[in-house]
């Protein structure tokens, strides 16, 4: 039986190497975009059907999830700032979701349980929130760092407190999305070289669990994508409201 | 861990995933979206619009309502008073008529009452008359025998008066 | 749509929760490590990583808790005045 992590590694299939930097395209690179171009053609096919103003079943599901994600949008960053910011969440929703269920194919990959993968993305809007908090506020967004209400002997301790807190807010993105997404599929891939490696009338038993956990894999994967989502839109709504 | 020990792969997957990122990002912004929002928001209108018209309509209805009702509600008075009226008219014409009548009856009566004693008090002169002569007649074939005429007038005079008085003297019963 | 808003919160209370704390521990520690190797002052900075790591991941927790409770206290209202609605009472 080899090894629960063994899917985990990496094989490159297309090698490329950029001024010594490796930029190969990999199994892992292949499945995201698997799944990337099934959101895409999905959209596609409502668009190309012609929106209509009574939908159909694809369009049903598009309107559903665009309608969730602005309900999001609207309560964490606002009616009208969360506008301009609607399609970056959305995309970076579908995206996730796309990359976590693709990964429950056998055989492919989640590209997002590489903790440098969600890592990049929760730095990059660390540093999205960064500049959208000092074009809108200038230097009044570093009292974002003083909380309000807080005695004024108090703030020597309160400005490392919330460096820490703020800087602790992208990590915990990245590493929650990792660690839900590599737990998960390392339970899977346990209990699928479980029934692979029993004998046939026992088999069943791992295998019947597979399925389930395969199921509560599937919830996983929504849900991390709409947890990663939302704290998305909480951090962009903290710094455009400023306490 | 394969994702800490293949630290070889890190740039390849950093960068492609935000550049997948960033063209998925394009695509759906530049043409998936604009047109399933707008349609979303299209209907969201159409329907508030239509919540407002069926407002609209429901207190236009409501206020038809309420001038039918209250036009009914006058043309129900205006019955009720051209009734009244009515029955009032008729009940003076009734009133009328009866006075009339009994005026009539009246008149009918006193006039025969009239009748009655003019033809009574006739009766009475003729009666008198008739008694008188008779009287005389009478008395002038039995006095021719007995007694000289003024004595004889005098007695009848006086037979006369007593037939009247008590003619009179009866009538007044 | 107030009943999703107040599902959508505690699911990602539920899955929040947890890792801010630690997370927020390791920061600090991680901030004053590199401090202490900075100035060569080990290892002070790292245990008054640890301390304030510790207080931001608290900070964090009741944060959201108190967002929560805000929350939560909005959903009771709009319970409390649901049965004046005329159409509550239908049901």
């Amino acid at each position: 039986m080899e090894s629960p992590l063994h899917h985990f590694e990496v094989h490159p299939v297309i090698p490329i190497h950029v001024m010594g930097v490796d930029l190969s395209i990999n199994n892992a690179v292949l499945a995201m975009w698997v799944g990337l171009a099934v959101v895409f053609f999905f959209f596609i096919v409502v668009v190309k059907n012609g929106v209509k103003t009574i939908p159909g079943k694809l369009q049903s599901v598009a309107e559903i999830s665009l309608l969730f994600i602005r309900n999001l949008v609207d309560e964490f960053i606002g009616k009208e700032e969360g506008k301009k910011y609607f399609p970056f969440v959305a995309s970076l929703f579908f995206f996730i979701l796309a990359c976590n269920l693709v990964g429950l194919i056998p055989g492919s990959y989640t590209i997002t349980s590489q903790l440098v993968v969600t890592g990049a993305f929760a730095f990059g809007i660390f540093i999205l929130t960064l500049i959208i908090g000092f074009a809108k506020h200038g230097a009044h967004f570093l009292s974002i760092l003083v909380p309000p209400g807080v005695p004024k002997i108090m703030i020597p301790l309160m400005i490392p407190i919330e460096i820490i807190s703020m800087v602790a807010r992208p990590i915990s993105l990245s590493v929650r999305l990792f660690a839900n997404m590599t737990a998960g599929h390392t339970v899977l891939a346990v209990l699928f070289g479980l029934a692979m490696s029993a004998s046939v009338f026992l088999g069943w038993l791992p295998f019947g669990f597979t399925v389930v956990i395969n199921g509560l894999e599937i919830a996983i994967a929504f849900i991390q994508a709409y947890i990663f989502t939302t704290l998305t839109c909480v951090y962009i709504g903290d710094v455009i409201k400023l306490h | 861990m394969p994702q800490f020990e293949q630290v070889g792969v890190f740039s390849s997957l950093i960068f492609w995933s935000l550049i997948s990122f960033a063209i998925l990002l394009y695509l759906l912004w530049r043409y998936a979206f604009p047109p399933i929002i707008e349609a979303l928001e299209d209907r969201e209108k159409k329907i508030r619009d239509d919540i407002d018209a069926a407002e609209r309509m429901k207190q236009e209805g409501q206020k038809l309502k309420a001038d039918l009702e209250a036009e009914l509600k006058k043309a129900h008075e205006k019955a009720n008073t051209i009734v009244q009226m009515a029955s009032d008219e008729s009940r003076k014409i009734q009133e009328r008529t009866l006075h009339e009548t009994q005026a009539k009856v009246r008149q009918m009566q006193e006039d025969a009452q009239q009748e009655i004693q003019v033809l009574h008090h006739k009766l009475l002169g003729e009666i008198r008359g008739y008694t008188a002569a008779l009287t005389i007649a009478t008395a002038e074939k039995f006095l021719k025998k007995a007694i000289d005429d003024a004595e004889g007038k005098r007695m009848v005079n006086e037979s006369i008066d007593e037939v009247i008085r008590s003619l009179e003297k009866q009538a007044r019963n | 749509m107030n009943e999703g808003s107040g599902f959508r919160q505690g699911l990602s209370i539920a899955f929040r929760l947890g890792i801010e704390l630690t997370v927020a521990t390791l920061v600090g520690a991680g901030m004053g490590y590199g401090l202490d190797h900075l100035l060569g002052t080990r290892p002070w900075f790292l245990v008054l990583g640890v301390f304030l790591g510790a207080t931001a991941g608290a900070l964090n927790v009741y944060r959201i808790a108190q967002d929560f409770q805000v929350e939560d206290e909005g959903g009771e209202k709009k319970d409390r005045s649901d049965p004046e609605d005329p159409s509550g009472k239908s049901d």
